[in-house]
């Protein structure tokens, strides 16, 4: 029992010493969740003073879920000059008394300027590589000033700005207008040969809606560029559209339609709703919900001349009425509409093909497919896939079917002097 | 009264008190040593044997003329067999037993109706001795058969005679020593002692005052039996028997504690658990030297392996049902006259997460509270541990939402993350240990008032945060659903080193310290058997470890019991879906299956 | 020195265990390194090579079934060649060790603990690996078993989460660097399965009839979970981008994002990492103790364990950055381990078979 006592008073000896060694050596890496400011957005802009204009969005934590929140103001927006990021965190922090922090940090939002500059290529990566920025944040780019951008992130649906802009951000899935551009995704893309970015387009909006008093001419929906939608209410961005990234820095803008095309070659597409003119009556505009029916197919191969991809895009649709009274439900009128889609959807993806291949930037992702005409990293690296991909020949054949024709299958007409009642 | 005196009782000094107060001085053999002995801190050892020089003894004086201390003599006197004189015997026994000083025991002189009569006293101790079994049992008989014949030359014969033919008592001994005597009527049996014999006869007359049989206090079950154990050592042994009908089911008597002499039944199926484990068994409980050992907790300490570990390795239980069903795995059961409560071993960790609940409730309802026993065992050990990491260390692990409102509500707390849960934690404690003293109703009540006025009322002041309220009050309802009491205290326990662990390391310290738990845990044993066995070390395929199978496909015993008879049910134990269905015949099971039931 | 032995699944989960552990470090961005996008044809490549060579192992151990390894040694090779032969290990375990507690604490600090100091957590990771190892080799073998489903789940979790993130045409081109490349690769990297060869320098804890199922099945597991991460990390990741970090699986558990609730889910990653790197830590410490003790012929291991505890932390703090340990431990030892270590056995059975009735009929003979 002696032996048993010692090796406990041993045992007990060594535990007070391991809780002496461990808590004199100080609780390092702890922070109260109220020592720490929450950063939920950041926005970068070429310096005026310095190199960077760096504008952090602080949330106020009592203002967004406290108990008795004031309802005041979420979020507070703060503007440094610094050389970098992470000098402007810290510089920050000589008048913000909390310890600035990234690890909620939804959105980093560029100025077109910066875009242009480069400055995504060349800021991405150390962002990244900092331990507290995750890769599932989203980057943008702003034509006007990122942190005038910020200050309008006001939501009136949620207390919350980031909550808002992540919502806002994943509505790429059922408009198809913006890319999902999250900052590991643009940060892959950079380092591969083959592709090109396509990084979501946020602008303010004017607020205005135009006074005229006949209405105006049709213009499909995904035609605006962020900023140019007219609209009034609710927050005053505007979130259409993408930029094209190529070699890290911005050399053009898409609009919605481009974007979502983009989306549909890509594969990243969800479903949208179109709307078309008839085939029949240039005045009456179907609307259309448009899904894949497969993925895009993409093959790639080489001949004497270059490249050729053929891109074959199969979707698949809900009819949803329109002005019209042509019955799209029986089959001789479907067929007629399906071709008209899949002409138009074709037109809009040789459009955007052509563009791409006159800004040499792949932003369709084509250079995906086109690593599977080597074996070796080597091999692709000399096939100089930009210079091919430019002068490469895309046959785009498109297939469309319709469905289901939402929640009725037949259509009466309205009754008119010449057309009476259910008559054709 | 007098003013003066009135004033010169208040305010002046009336010489000292008239009487000594009592104080309980050190005793002459601590006086001694604290002038030779050593002195270490506070208390006064004896000196070590290393530094002390040994002087040579004087040879001694012959033994007869050595002094003898009092003790010393009646130690010798209790060896001693008995003397064929009745008053000799009569003064031994006054003396052993302190009378007239003691006044529960009796001595009651009388004839023995024979020709001739022949002088006797029966000695008992009243209170539990049974006077009705004494008058009918023992002086009926004795003093009014007077047809019984005296045997004139050889009196010891008096004795058995009188054991085989007069006395219509169920059990009686000879005895031939003082120390028996003792030993019997200190249990409650009484001594006869005849004139003329050298023996003495004990007989059974125990009528201790004894709780009946009631509900299992500490273990309740929804559906199933609701006896539980009581205090009376026979008792509790019927009650087992009650249920194993078997004349394979043994029960070893042993004795413990050397001033209290408690008895301790071993109880065990001969033809299923190991022999090497029963010896075992009997040798730690034989070996043990103390004063007192009256209960089964204190017994428990006694013979388990790890006397330190935080977590019990023996199962204590109020059911009989559950002893039955250990008993016949192959287990051992140790039960100790005056406490309701039964040890089993050997035993696995996985039977302190079984409840019998889980056996007389459907397959899919009892695999459903092992889970949600698991998953209590975790929240006991780890949630407020988890908690403090994720607020402190690891603010990216949760939802912005979630942390937006957390750092809201410790916007007017003014104590750290730790503090809170450390105080919370004290708060709970005490409620619980309160409710265990306040009587009835009033106790249950107590604790979901105290708990929800004090959280409540502490939020309000801002001195806690609501989460940590909802944290300290889940782990506390978790570790109400472990089934097992000393499991739950060493989980409680645990619980602060985790906390502790969390506030410094997160979630590397809680890794850590649940790698050096696990590690502890599964170099214990339980009386020779793994304690995490079956799983590790991975020995035969069990139905029962933490999710109970269906009762018909537990067909072997648990392989670390080493019992000698490892299987139980055949491969199909019900028979009856065996045989085909036959119109006009009579349906008649072939085998009876044998279900254990816990 | 008693030890009982395991049994055959506690076995194969002690060694999956411990081989995979590598797979929370650096192992799939060093691979990457090596082959760029074809990684998983090295791990395809490296395992067979494994495969062919733990049949020299199995065959090494269940012909000397009873004797330790430096018995083995100085038995087929003599007193002295065989004393040399099986301090080779050794060095080479002191050395793994120690870079592996700078590792595994290094990474620690990178991921969750920023600010403590290196050697507070250090301690902590020794001083339970210490205890570990005082309680013996079955204890970690058996909790490597209970933890095995969990570990397994949580890389699964972590990697089958990610599928939003897959492409596909990352595997292309599909001979990444070049033939040439990955078959060197191949063969190099056939000492990432090193831990495997505690089947023959710890043989007492196994039973020899199962040695060669356990090393076999083992080995293919490893395999499995190896193409699994390595596969759906190339997948994520560009091979350039996948070169890059530090700890891949927690780049990867960082990237899950499935809607709005499902994403941070890098908890699960932290705990099972420390786990999986406790037991490696044991139990390579646990063999460099017990090697020495038997090498020296002491009764029990126990004593040995402080000094080599702080021998080990001694050396851990040699390398200046953790950028040199990655290259030493990735780069340095295990490109050449392999030979040493599946060199010895091979080596051991010629000569036992070249000295023909001597060697081993010398050691039946002490048998019977």
């Amino acid at each position: 029992m002696r032996v048993r006592k010692k090796k406990v008073k041993a045992i007990a000896v060594w535990a007070v010493f391991a809780f002496c060694f461990i808590t004199l050596t100080g609780c390092g890496s702890s922070f109260e969740p109220n020592e720490i400011s929450l950063v939920q957005f950041i926005g970068i802009d070429q310096g005026k003073e310095n190199l960077l204009d760096v504008s952090f969005l602080i949330a106020i934590p009592q203002n967004l879920a406290g108990e008795n929140s004031k309802g005041g103001e979420g979020s507070f927006l703060v503007t440094v000059s610094a050389p970098t990021v992470f000098q402007a965190m810290r510089l920050a922090n000589t008048f913000v008394g909390r310890r600035m922090s990234l690890i909620h940090a939804k959105g980093i939002i560029f100025s077109d300027l910066a875009a242009k500059s480069g400055l995504i290529a060349e800021l991405l990566p150390s962002l990244l590589q900092y331990r507290e920025t995750r890769g599932t944040a989203f980057v943008a780019v702003t034509e006007d000033d990122p942190a005038e951008l910020l200050e309008n992130f006001v939501p009136l649906l949620e207390a919350n700005p980031s909550r808002y802009m992540e919502l806002l951000t994943q509505n790429y899935r059922y408009t198809g207008y913006i890319t999902s551009s999250q900052a590991q995704e643009i940060y892959n893309e950079l380092k591969v040969l083959g592709t090109d970015s396509i990084v979501t387009l946020i602008n303010l909006s004017s607020e205005e809606l135009s006074k005229s008093e006949k209405q105006g001419d049709f213009r499909s929906g995904g035609s605006y560029v962020a900023g140019e939608l007219p609209k009034k209410g609710g927050v005053e961005i505007q979130a259409i559209g993408g930029a094209v990234l190529k070699n890290g820095k911005m050399i053009a803008t898409l609009n919605g339609n481009e974007t979502m095309i983009a989306n549909i070659v890509r594969g990243e597409f969800k479903s949208s709703l179109m709307a078309l003119p008839s085939p029949d009556q240039k005045n009456d505009i179907i609307n259309l919900e448009i899904f894949y029916a497969r993925t895009p197919q993409i093959s790639v191969r080489l001949s004497e001349e270059g490249v050729v991809i053929d891109l074959h895009l199969r979707f698949e649709g809900n009819v949803l009425g329109g002005g019209t009274t042509i019955d799209y439900a029986l089959k001789k009128n479907r067929t007629r509409l399906e071709k008209e889609v899949a002409r138009s959807i074709k037109k809009g993806v040789e459009e955007v093909v052509a563009k791409s291949q006159e800004l040499k930037a792949d932003f369709l992702n084509f250079g995906l497919k086109g690593r599977r005409l080597v074996s070796t990293v080597k091999d692709w690296n000399d096939l100089n896939w930009d210079n091919l991909y430019a002068s490469a020949q895309v046959n785009v054949q498109v297939d469309f079917v319709v469905r289901r024709t939402s929640t009725i299958f037949k259509h009466a007409p309205i009754t008119t002097d010449e057309v009476g009642e259910g008559e054709e | 009264m007098d003013l003066k005196k009135l004033m010169q009782q208040i305010f002046a000094y009336n010489g000292p008190p008239t009487y000594k107060a009592f104080s309980l001085e050190e005793t002459r053999e601590e006086n001694r040593l604290s002038v030779d002995g050593d002195i270490k801190g506070d208390t006064v050892a004896d000196k070590t044997n290393r530094n002390k020089f040994k002087k040579p003894r004087r040879p001694q004086k012959s033994n007869t003329e050595r002094e003898k201390t009092e003790e010393e003599a009646r130690k010798e006197n209790k060896e001693k067999n008995f003397s064929t004189s009745l008053e000799q015997n009569k003064e031994q026994m006054e003396l052993l037993f302190h009378l007239p000083l003691n006044k529960d025991v009796v001595i009651r002189d009388f004839e023995v109706a024979s020709s001739p009569p022949i002088p006797a006293f029966v000695i008992f101790l009243d209170g539990i001795a049974s006077t009705a079994m004494i008058n009918s049992n023992i002086l009926e008989p004795l003093m009014f058969l007077s047809f019984i014949q005296a045997e004139q030359k050889d009196p010891v014969l008096n004795c058995k005679t009188a054991l085989l033919k007069h006395l219509p008592a169920n059990q009686v001994k000879e005895i031939y020593k003082y120390e028996e005597a003792v030993d019997a009527v200190t249990s409650g049996d009484s001594v006869i002692f005849l004139e003329g014999s050298n023996c003495a006869i004990a007989c059974e007359t125990k009528s201790f005052a004894a709780r009946t049989v009631g509900k299992a206090s500490s273990e309740q079950v929804v559906q199933g039996p609701q006896e539980g154990f009581v205090e009376a050592i026979r008792q509790n042994i019927s009650l087992i028997r009650k249920i194993i009908h078997s004349e394979n089911l043994i029960t070893e008597m042993l004795q413990v504690g050397s001033r209290n002499k408690s008895k301790v039944a071993v109880m065990y199926l001969v033809d299923l658990a190991n022999p090497e484990l029963v010896k075992e068994v009997k040798r730690r409980i034989s070996q043990l030297k103390a004063d007192y050992i009256a209960e089964i907790g204190m017994l428990e300490e006694f013979i388990e392996d790890h006397p330190f570990a935080l977590v019990p390795q023996c199962l204590k239980t109020e059911r009989p049902d559950r002893v039955a069903a250990h008993l016949v795995e192959g287990k051992v059961a140790v039960i100790i006259d005056g406490s309701p409560f039964v040890l089993i071993v050997p035993v696995d960790f996985f039977a302190f997460l079984h409840s019998p609940e889980d056996y007389y409730v459907r397959f899919p309802y009892g695999f459903w509270l092992r889970v949600l026993r698991v998953a209590a065992i975790f929240l006991t050990l780890l949630l407020p541990a988890f908690y403090i990491a994720v607020a402190t260390f690891h603010q990216e692990m949760i939802p912005t939402d979630l942390l937006l409102s957390i750092s809201a509500a410790k916007e007017r707390v003014p104590f750290p993350s730790v503090m809170e849960i450390l105080s919370m934690e004290l708060a709970f404690e005490l409620i619980r240990e309160a409710g265990v003293r306040v009587p009835g109703v009033i106790g249950a009540t107590l604790g979901i008032v105290g708990t929800l006025i004090l959280g409540q009322a502490a939020v309000s002041a801002a001195i806690v945060s609501p989460i940590s309220i909802i944290i300290v009050a889940v782990t506390g309802l978790a570790s109400f659903a472990i089934p097992n009491y000393s499991l739950a205290f060493g989980f409680r326990f645990m619980r602060f080193i985790f906390i502790f662990l969390a506030s410094v390391l997160g979630f590397f310290g809680i890794s850590t310290g649940l790698f050096v738990l696990l590690i502890v845990l599964l170099s214990m044993k339980s009386f020779g058997a793994p304690f995490f066995a079956p799983v590790a070390p991975r020995t035969a395929r069990s139905t029962d470890i933490v999710m109970r199978f269906p009762i018909w496909t537990q067909e072997e015993r648990p392989d670390f019991v080493q019992a000698l008879d490892s299987r139980r049910q055949p491969k199909i134990s019900r028979q009856w879906e065996k045989e085909k269905y036959a119109k006009g015949q009579s349906t008649n099971t072939e085998g009876e299956q044998d279900n254990g039931s816990k | 020195m008693e030890v009982s032995k395991i049994g055959e699944r506690e076995a194969i989960a002690y060694l999956v265990t411990i081989v995979i552990a590598k797979v929370f470090l650096a192992y799939p961005a060093v691979l990457v390194g090596y082959a760029a996008n074809a990684a998983w044809l090295v791990v395809l490549l490296s395992g067979l090579v494994t495969l062919f060579f733990i049949n020299f192992v199995t065959k090494l151990v269940t012909s000397f079934p009873g004797k330790s390894f430096p018995e083995v040694c100085q038995t087929i090779l003599g007193p002295y060649f065989g004393l040399v032969t099986a301090c080779l290990p050794i060095l080479g375990m002191l050395l793994e060790e120690s870079l592996l507690l700078r590792n595994f604490s290094e990474s620690m600090l990178v991921v969750a603990l920023p600010e403590t100091p290196l050697s507070v957590v250090m301690v902590c990771f020794l001083g339970a690996c210490l205890v570990a190892v005082y309680l013996g080799i079955e204890n970690i073998a058996r909790a490597s078993y209970i933890s095995f489903p969990f570990t397994l789940a949580a890389i699964l979790c972590i990697t089958l989460l990610s599928f939003n993130a897959w492409k596909p045409d990352l595997l292309f081109p599909i001979l990444g660097e070049g033939l040439f490349p990955i078959l060197k690769a191949g063969l190099i990297r056939s000492s990432d399965y090193l831990e495997l060869v505690n089947l023959y320098i710890i043989p007492f804890l196994f039973y020899p009839k199962q040695v060669k199922r356990i090393g076999q099945k083992s080995v293919v597991m490893v395999i499995g979970v190896f193409l699994v991460v390595i596969l759906t990390y190339t997948m994520s990741f560009p091979f350039p981008v996948a070169e890059e970090p530090y700890l891949p699986l927690y780049t990867m558990a960082r990237g899950v994002y499935l809607g709005h609730f499902i994403q941070r889910i890098e908890a699960i990653f932290v705990i099972f990492w420390v786990f999986a790197g406790l037991l490696l830590l044991s139990s390579g410490f646990y063999v460099l103790c017990i090697i020495l003790a038997q090498i020296l012929k002491l009764p029990d291991y126990k004593p040995l364990i402080s000094p080599l505890a702080i021998i080990t932390f001694a050396l851990a703090f040699a390398p200046p950055s953790l950028s040199d340990v990655v290259y030493l431990s990735n780069y340095g030892v295990r490109e050449w381990g392999w030979l040493i270590y599946y060199g010895i056995p091979i080596i051991l059975l010629l000569v036992a078979r070249l000295r023909g009735g001597d060697g081993q009929n010398e050691s039946t003979q002490k048998e019977s």
